[in-house]
């Protein structure tokens, strides 16, 4: 039976062409509006937020800056606790990325090229992290940590960051090893390619853009984890998510508006540079079977 | 119901299923072949637990710590946390509801839990309304202005939270951007959203929206032509096919946007701690002064399991949803 003889549409009456060209207009003043309402909603506090970075200061309710400055700039990059941050944030996500790449690309191999017993478990696992309230689940890391004595280690800081790597990592590489087809694998080993020679010279530069991908979102998972650092790393370890929240309050707002610019560079850059292979990526992830 | 059920339940509508949007079917197909292909047991197997085994280490039992704390058992595993927290309730026998009574009969506490509720309730409907008609709307009449509208919502995507907090706390405060404006245009009254459990909506809405949008434009770019072209013929309008076409196949995948977008809000912290209110405050929020500010660990883990039996009435929503069984597609 076809969707369409299926399908039943109960309750209207056909439209006049008067009302035709009513709804039409109607539809037409509604995007404008719904246009207007996103870009005051979703852009303008960006655009805000870079206006601030740049100013003086704001005579309230003027919308407009006394002056534009730089000054609030040299600030923040001469301030060598921020300094501190920065190399913290950019030593540590490095080394989450690693450590992630290390437990779940051969995971995701596994799961991509072979089957094994509790292969879907393993997928649902690796999913279920992410459906939990991430906060809870770090408040409940906090005996553990203890226990092992890594509150307020930098490896402690590196676990929690972990946390939120792991669906990319496994995920996204997994899709692009499953979605390599078996003919390429048998093709190269018809030419006398042992199974390393294969892994190395045939998966893996096929499987390259999604594990780039998965290392880009791991990356800045990693960069952006605030809350999870906050609980465990502070007051040792403020990377430059965390050394917002104290910006926030005890900052004038200029300030804080540098440092918060400085620190999303990296994850508009990074994202722009995937966003088409992010798309695809995620989506093909999502149909991971 | 229990948290990993839940999670598993909505795991597998994402994960395809029956019912998952947009599959790329020859991809699939070659997948599977390939996976049967070499289908191997012992050191597959081995590799493919790796990431469980991370987790189970630094996710799953401690969460059984975690209980063991909340139910007043201080020693063992909990003995390092238990020497340095204040405030707490020991156990007698199998275990104490001590601290969960202490923190329920807190009138404060209750009016945190309500907050919470009401802010992932208003947040994930709103998310979905909004990505509803935005993807919906796309569909049925294909146009520029909708195209870069579905590109805006999902520029959130790119923004930090902890910046995206922060941006917004500045242009809804009381000397931003908003408040500015209703001024010069003489509103005394103001429009100041930050440090109200308004803001946290609005602000929980603004990071929500990517996933939703990206979620339901996968869906309906699956639905057929033929059952919207049948509408049309019988001469709809675009909101009767919506309504009566489009929302019953796309339940499962608007249930799954509700229920993520939902137990997304209600385990926040960055959001409602820099955009919302001192009081009332999140269970998030709560949690973490609860354990950094008031050194309460005993008490930090009752707020957890909170917001843990929440997100399990997020999932029995999911299980409700997610029942009704899929019209085919063309």
């Amino acid at each position: 039976m076809s969707v369409a003889a299926s399908v039943e549409v109960p309750g209207w009456n056909a439209p006049t062409s008067r009302a035709r060209s009513v709804l039409r207009v109607g539809m037409r003043v509604g995007q404008v509006v719904l246009f207007l309402a996103a870009v005051f909603f979703i852009v303008a506090p960006l655009g805000w937020l870079i206006v601030l970075a740049f100013s003086r200061g704001f005579s309230f309710p003027s919308l407009v800056p006394t002056s534009f400055t730089l000054s609030w700039w040299h600030t923040v990059l001469a301030s060598p606790g921020l300094l501190h941050s920065v190399v913290l944030s950019v030593t540590i996500a490095p080394v989450v990325l690693a450590v992630s790449m290390v437990i779940c690309l051969p995971a995701a191999y596994a799961i991509g090229r072979y089957n094994f017993p509790g292969k879907r478990f393993v997928l649902l696992s690796v999913f279920s992290i992410n459906a939990f309230p991430r906060i809870s689940l770090y408040i409940a890391m906090i005996p553990m940590l203890f226990l092992l004595n890594l509150m307020g280690t930098v490896i402690g800081v590196v676990v929690v960051q972990l946390i939120g790597t792991i669906l990319f990592m496994t995920w996204i590489p997994a899709t692009g090893f499953a979605a390599i087809p078996e003919e390429l694998v048998e093709a190269a080993r018809d030419a006398g390619a042992s199974k390393v020679q294969v892994f190395w010279r045939v998966l893996l530069p096929l499987c390259r853009p999604s594990i780039a991908v998965a290392a880009v979102l791991s990356f800045l998972a990693a960069f952006d984890e605030a809350q999870g650092t906050f609980i465990v790393g502070a007051p040792n370890y403020l990377t430059m998510p965390v050394r917002m929240y104290s910006l926030v309050l005890d900052y004038p707002v200029q300030f804080a508006a540098v440092f918060a610019v400085v620190l999303s560079i990296p994850s508009v850059v990074l994202l722009i540079l995937v966003r088409k292979h992010l798309f695809a990526g995620t989506s093909a992830a999502m149909h991971l079977r | 119901m229990s948290e990993t059920s839940v999670s598993t339940e909505v795991a597998e509508a994402v994960v395809g299923g029956a019912g998952a949007p947009g599959a790329p079917a020859p991809r699939a197909r070659r997948s599977r072949r390939s996976a049967e292909g070499g289908s191997r047991g012992g050191l597959a197997g081995l590799l493919g637990y790796l990431p469980v085994a991370f987790l189970l280490v630094f996710g799953g039992i401690p969460i059984v710590f975690s209980l063991l704390l909340m139910f007043g058992h201080l020693g063992g595993p909990n003995a390092a946390i238990s020497e340095l927290g204040q405030g707490e309730i020991p156990a007698h026998g199998i275990g104490t509801l001590g601290a969960i009574t202490q923190l329920f009969e807190n009138a404060s506490y209750r009016q945190d839990i309500f907050a919470t509720v009401m802010v992932f309730v208003v947040t994930a409907a709103v998310v979905l309304a909004i990505a509803a008609l935005l993807t919906f709307w796309h569909r049925l009449r294909p146009s520029k202005p909708l195209a870069v509208l579905q590109f805006l919502a999902v520029i959130p995507l790119f923004i930090p939270v902890v910046i995206a907090s922060f941006s917004l706390w500045t242009f809804w405060g009381d000397r931003g951007f908003t408040n500015s404006l209703a001024q010069l245009a003489g509103w005394s009254n103001g429009l100041i959203f930050s440090g109200r459990i308004q803001g946290v909506i609005l602000a929980e809405t603004w990071v929500s929206l990517p996933f939703a949008v990206l979620l339901l434009r996968a869906g309906v770019a699956s639905l057929g032509d033929s059952s919207l072209d049948a509408g049309r013929d019988a001469g709809a309008r675009p909101f009767t096919i919506a309504r009566r076409i489009m929302l019953p196949q796309l339940r499962r995948e608007c249930t799954v946007v509700f229920c993520f977008t939902a137990v997304g809000a209600l385990g926040s912290f960055t959001v409602p701690y820099i955009v919302g209110p001192s009081s009332p405050v999140m269970l998030g929020v709560d949690a973490v002064n609860t354990y950094t500010a008031y050194n309460q660990p005993q008490q930090a883990a009752v707020i957890g399991f909170t917001i843990f039996v929440l997100a399990a009435l997020i999932g029995c929503v999911y299980a409700l949803g997610s029942r009704s069984r899929r019209v085919g597609r063309g």
